[in-house]
């Protein structure tokens, strides 16, 4: 009973900190978006289409007939009028890990509301400087005596422009009540993610927020997604409820062998240096920091049948034994590297287990953990918190833009491949790109904080990355030039001649292709919605030269002149002097306009 | 021979007792009362991280930094405030700077870039590559320079990938190349691993610094011609290319990869060029960076046309001496002057002769304590009394001193020593000192001023580096010399009759072998070093356990032990460097320290512990990876005793404290 106690007390620790994140993946449940039959009697402003699609200057969502995507069919006939107009789906919940898609027209506002108590805030803050509670991913406020308090603004404002498909993912932590039904732990998101950008960690919410369905407090109980403030189409809506894991460790006893055993055989024949009962699997029962085994033999016990992740980590040798099953085979590691992980089917029972070490690594510090998870549970620790060594983490090294445009080269990574002529330019607009010097290829556009440059200036800075700290839109990274019979999408022709900056310190990229000079200037928009890009051509072969705008798995047209890029991804804007075609090329749909007249475009998104 | 060699540290422990006893007569000894560092303050918010300076003939000065941006300083030579404007920014660690004509060029790790002001505002705007270079992506791909030759042409150095070992992953990584103003690339010479210094001398000669590494036991420095390999297996990647110069490769280099000395090696591969000068590795630096030769005219001092050699882990500058024998370059190195703030990169001359350095530590730790620094090194007009300079003989050495010392002094043999060793060349990381031998003084013949000695030796060693002490003499103005040792790689021994020597020049006697084979062995373990537990304990009374943190740290800085108890202490050297724990009397660690660091040749074997009262107890000399327990009795009178890392270079800052209790 003494290790089920401080077991519990261990996991509340690791839950509010987070340090072992979890491993397995969440078996998620998907919301069947091909009827209304997941709610719970959906009012009239509810209703399941098939596409939807809006301009960013739209404030109507436009749908066609068809499934997989639940829209609300907002008007203002039912403004503010409340709960009846809001969504229930079916299920309740408790603790939830959930993720969708969403997309709102202008100037729209709904809410994700957890246990229908707790709401993220969904609301059209598009180019909005700096976010409070109510902008886009806030935790709402709470509201007492006619006056709002607590909410909490997002870290960042990750927002895109309306009509682009967005993405939420929100980790829900239920609040606690003890026997008598009062409550011991608050309500708290683990984390809530906006276009892949965390908004906030580890936050609690001391009561529900303005506009909860009840005041009371609840184990379980429904979502809830607002309906009587702005339009809203939600598709790809999945979730998995998170549960306490119930793992304990029992009879634990240690043997330590200083310089005489290696192996588990050995150990097995020798005399330990020492020996006996253990509190816990802790690294600290060798007394020795190198030529030394340890091991561990317990008993696991196990609440609830499942496929279990284990992992450990340690420096040298090692592996786990369940059930005379090798779960960790023997492998070598050391503190700083990857943990080794097994999984095993465990009933509910009790299960014989030996973990061991064997480190003979001079240089790499002492250390050895356990740790226990299953699908859809909270990853605990089997071994002392001290049984593992501190690691002082890298500082923040936050490359900001305040004054000027803020350049800087490095290397980056772009679609898993690391590229080593990588300029950045960040705006003090907070609009940001990086570009690829060799191929003139815009990689990445983003909003808010501009580069992390820890990677690259911390100590030797090895992987000599730096990375874009906003929402980026991952684009293509391919040249301009368009060769229709080229198969790949490197133009090697293509010849980087340098930049020269412009009175507002923007660069202006020139490039050598044949006998055709180009330059190529990227600037932010004035409002600071996207980005603008002029390519201007030189020389008599650019009659017959096509400049590619943009690539990807769908170019739809918008009218007059937008088009959206990757199933409403990001839009492009062209400007009324050219007549750009779509083209399919190697498998791609290509925007292509002809390079005889300067080339103007934006991208917003 | 065996005790010979034991016994000389004994017998130095004697003449550094003299040495110290000097010091008080003479007010006169420290570098710093030839030489005044001087510190230009950095703005808070810069990180002058120094990679590259470039001096203005207006009186700026420009720094280009790791972080890719360029600092133009005003004022960096007076007394008050210097002013700082950023020039440029937004480029890939920029390791050079050169500035001609009012452009700027320099290297970024994946292009040689021109930078000009066009529109006059004191700031860049417009960057043009001359030549992009291909880059892997691995972080040890620097790229150095550009350097300009007399004909105005560049030239660059590449720093080979590291993945374990040196590599030459992007094309002419591991290479000097030439490049011209359109771009074209010409490559020189390979077998590069970190070449971070480069010069270009008033003879339009190359010459590079290396870093100890893979193929390289020691730092050195290297004249490149075209054609040449300098020994780093990395670079050969990428002589198969039509334009390069030789057509050694990796296939070539395994015959000799079994860590024969490199002048054995160059005798069977053509191409492997050996190096002028070696600097042994913890006796002069530990990574040697830019080289400079002294063409100020007397303004920095006594060394017109010498070199300057920065290192950037141990803070210092050496000098090198270089002469010609059988048509080739060797000379020697000699210590310079310590101290400087950070790791010390870059070298450039200042307009007045004094010399400017830029340093940046970030990722590599060095003795000078800060991140990075910019500072000048002026001379004050006063001559130390120094070896200036050192000439092969047919049969010996010749050594120049900068004034004339006291004939009476130079003509006794017990003042010198000369010891002759080599180093292995194979893949692996570095190479300990091997056939390491005195040699025997035959003949000594002072030249009548006093200036110069000839020291006759009963053999020279082709190939290899000779070690030159010189204990005990003094300038006829009573000072002793400010350094007294140096080193001298014996490539090629000059053609010429062998010297015969009068009776009053021959040697008669060495009488300090005499004195060493009366000497009491050199020992391990003693009771300082116990590594066993002693029988008459059943458990000690205290474990103490220590490891090591990056940067000269070790992990634990304080323990508290009762006195007398009986301690075991384990340390495990999880570094990536070698180290060691000595246990010293309260207020002894410099004082052991520096007894440390002039063990010289000899320190490798003591385990870089002297032989003194005030070392209590100590380990072994430990690798990277090594753990030693030792048992001792801690002393009974209670205090701060420091234990200390007895490693050169290491004592000032690898430091702890054992408070003793009562």
């Amino acid at each position: 009973m003494l290790v089920r106690t401080s077991l519990i007390i261990t996991i509340a620790i690791f839950s509010l900190t987070g340090s072992f994140a979890q491993k397995v993946k969440p078996i998620l449940k998907e919301l069947p978006l091909n009827s209304m039959e997941a709610f719970k009697s959906p009012s009239a402003n509810w209703k399941i289409v098939g596409e939807v699609q809006a301009r960013y200057t739209d404030t109507v969502l436009e749908y066609t007939k068809g499934t997989g995507i639940l829209l609300n069919d907002f008007n203002k006939s039912f403004a503010y009028k409340g709960t009846p107009y809001h969504l229930f789906p079916n299920m309740e919940h408790g603790d939830i890990y959930l993720e969708f898609d969403f997309m709102i027209s202008k100037g729209s506002n709904s809410g994700i509301y957890l246990q229908s108590r707790y709401e993220i805030q969904i609301n059209d803050s598009w180019g909005v400087k700096i976010p409070t509670f109510s902008d886009m991913g806030g935790i709402y406020e709470r509201w007492k005596d006619d006056k709002g308090f607590e909410g909490n603004a997002p870290l960042k404002n990750a927002c895109s422009a309306p009509g682009l498909w967005q993405h939420m993912e929100i980790s829900f932590q239920a609040p606690r009540f003890d026997a008598t039904g009062k409550k011991t732990m608050p309500a708290k998101f683990n984390f809530v993610k906006l276009n892949g950008i965390t908004l906030h960690e580890n936050i609690f919410v001391s009561g529900p927020t303005r506009a909860a369905v009840a005041e009371d407090e609840k184990k379980l109980a429904p979502l809830m997604i607002q309906g009587d403030h702005g339009m809203i189409a939600i598709k790809n809506f999945k979730y998995a409820p998170q549960e306490e894991l119930n793992v304990s460790v029992s009879d634990l006893t240690y043997k330590y062998f200083e310089k005489t055993a290696k192996t588990l055989e050995e150990a097995a024949k020798i005399k330990p240096t020492s020996e006996g009962k253990a509190k816990a699997i802790d690294s600290r029962l060798a007394s020795a920091r190198d030529n030394y085994f340890l091991q561990f033999e317990g008993k696991l016990n196990i609440e609830e049948d499942g496929n279990y992740l284990l992992s450990s980590i340690f420096t040298g040798d090692g592996g786990l034994i369940i059930d005379g099953d090798s779960v960790i085979p023997k492998g070598w590691t050391f503190i700083g590297a990857s943990a080794f992980d097994g999984r095993k089917n465990l009933t509910k029972g009790s299960h014989n287990f030996k973990l061991w070490v064997n480190k003979e690594v001079g240089w790499a510090r002492s250390g050895l953990s356990l740790t226990i998870e299953k699908a859809n549970s909270k990853t605990i620790a089997l071994h002392a918190p001290a049984s593992l060594p501190e690691r002082a983490p890298d500082p923040l090294i936050n490359i900001r833009s305040e004054k000027e445009p803020t350049i800087i080269r490095s290397f980056m990574f772009h679609k898993n491949k690391k590229l080593t002529h990588v300029l950045s330019v960040g705006d003090p607009s907070q609009v940001h790109y990086s570009y690829d010097l060799l191929q003139g290829a815009m990689l990445y556009v983003w909003k808010g904080d501009y580069l992390n440059a820890t990677d690259m200036w911390y100590e030797r800075g090895e992987p000599q990355t730096s990375s874009p700290m906003g929402a980026t839109i991952t684009l293509p990274g391919i040249c301009p030039i368009f060769e229709s019979n080229s198969t790949t999408d490197s133009i090697a022709k293509y010849k980087y001649k340098g930049y020269t900056l412009t009175e507002n310190r923007y660069p202006a990229f020139a490039y050598e292709y044949n006998n055709i000079k180009v330059e190529d200037k990227i600037s932010p928009i004035e409002n600071g919605k996207g980005i603008n890009r002029t390519i201007n051509v030189y020389g008599d072969e650019k009659n017959n030269l096509m400049l590619r705008i943009a690539q990807g798995k769908s170019i739809k047209p918008m009218g007059n002149g937008l088009y959206s890029i990757d199933d409403q991804n990001y839009f492009v804007q062209t400007s009324s002097n050219d007549t750009p075609t779509i083209e399919m090329h190697n498998g791609q749909q290509v925007l292509l306009v002809s390079a005889k007249q300067k080339l103007s475009y934006q991208l917003i998104w | 021979m065996l005790l010979n060699k034991k016994s000389y540290s004994l017998l130095f422990v004697f003449s550094l007792t003299a040495y110290f006893s000097f010091s008080q007569i003479n007010t006169v000894q420290s570098e710093k009362d030839f030489y005044s560092l001087k510190t230009i303050a950095i703005p808070e918010e810069v990180k002058l991280e120094v990679g590259g300076i470039a001096v203005l003939p207006d009186g700026r000065i420009a720094a280009s930094t790791r972080r890719g941006e360029i600092w133009i300083i005003q004022n960096a030579y007076g007394n008050g405030s210097p002013h700082f404007t950023k020039f440029a920014s937004g480029m890939h660690e920029v390791l050079g700077l050169a500035y001609r004509d009012g452009i700027f060029y320099c290297t970024q790790r994946g292009e040689l870039t021109k930078i000009e002001d066009k529109d006059g505002d004191g700031r860049a705007d417009s960057y043009t590559p001359i030549t992009l270079f291909q880059l892997s992506g691995n972080y040890h791909e620097y790229a150095y320079g550009p350097v300009f030759d007399k004909n105005g042409e560049m030239f660059v150095t590449l720093n080979v990938a590291w993945v374990g070992y040196g590599d030459g992953l992007g094309k002419w990584h591991g290479w000097l190349i030439k490049v011209k103003n359109d771009g074209v690339i010409e490559p020189i010479a390979t077998g590069l691993r970190s070449p971070a210094g480069f010069t270009v001398n008033s003879n339009n000669d190359v010459f590079y610094a290396e870093n100890q590494g893979d193929w390289v036991g020691s730092g050195r420095v290297t004249h490149l011609e075209k054609g040449d390999f300098a020994g780093n297996a990395g670079g050969l990647n990428w002589t198969k290319e039509p334009e390069s110069p030789l057509k050694l490769t990796k296939e070539d280099l395994k015959i000799v990869d079994n860590g024969q000395p490199m002048h054995e090696a160059a005798k069977k591969i053509k191409e492997l060029k050996l190096p002028a000068v070696w600097f042994p590795h913890t006796l002069m630096g530990i990574s040697t960076a830019d080289i400079l030769e002294d063409q100020t005219g007397g303004a920095f001092g006594p060394f017109t046309g010498q070199y300057f050699v920065a290192d950037q882990g141990h803070s210092k500058i050496m000098r090198m001496s270089l002469e010609k024998v059988k048509g080739k370059y060797q000379g020697a190195c000699y210590p310079f002057y310590e101290g400087f703030a950070s790791g010390l990169l870059r070298l450039r001359w200042g307009l007045d002769g004094s010399l400017f350095a830029g340093m940046t530590s970030r990722g590599w730790a060095s003795t000078g304590k800060e991140d990075y620094a910019l500072q000048r090194l002026v001379w004050n007009g006063e001559t130390p009394f120094e070896m200036k300079n050192i000439h092969a003989l047919p049969d010996g050495i010749e050594v120049e001193f900068t004034s004339a010392g006291k004939l009476s002094q130079i003509k006794n043999a017990m003042n010198y020593s000369v010891n002759s060793f080599t180093y292995e060349y194979h893949h692996e990381y570095g190479s300990p000192i091997i056939n390491n031998r005195e040699r025997k003084i035959i003949g000594i013949i002072p030249s009548e001023d006093g200036l110069k000695v000839k020291l006759i030796l009963d053999s020279l060693i082709e190939g290899y580096i000779h070690e030159i002490k010189i204990q005990g003499i003094e300038s006829k103005e009573d000072r002793t010399l400010l350094h007294n040792t140096a080193y001298y790689t014996m490539n090629n021994i000059p053609e010429g009759n062998k010297t015969v020597l009068k009776e009053e020049e021959k040697v008669k006697m060495m009488h300090h072998m005499e004195k060493a084979v009366t000497s009491t062995k050199a020992s391990t373990p003693t009771k300082k070093r116990q590594n066993t537990m002693p029988s008459d304990w059943t458990q000690p009374d205290r474990v103490l356990k220590l490891g090591t943190k990056p940067g000269l740290k070790y992990d634990v800085t304080n323990f508290e032990v009762k006195a007398g108890s009986k301690v075991r202490l384990i340390f495990n050297n999880n570094d990536d460097m070698t180290h060691n724990v000595v246990i010293v009397s309260p207020g002894a660690a410099d004082e052991v320290g520096n007894l440390a660091l002039q063990l010289g040749l000899k320190g490798s074997q003591m385990n870089y512990v002297p032989i003194s009262t005030k070392v209590l107890f100590h380990t072994g000399l430990l690798q990277p990876s090594a753990s030693e327990s030792i048992y001792f009795v801690a002393p009974s009178k209670p205090g701060e005793y420091m234990f200390i890392c007895s490693y050169p270079g290491h004592a000032a800052v690898m430091r702890g404290i054992i408070k003793i209790v009562p």
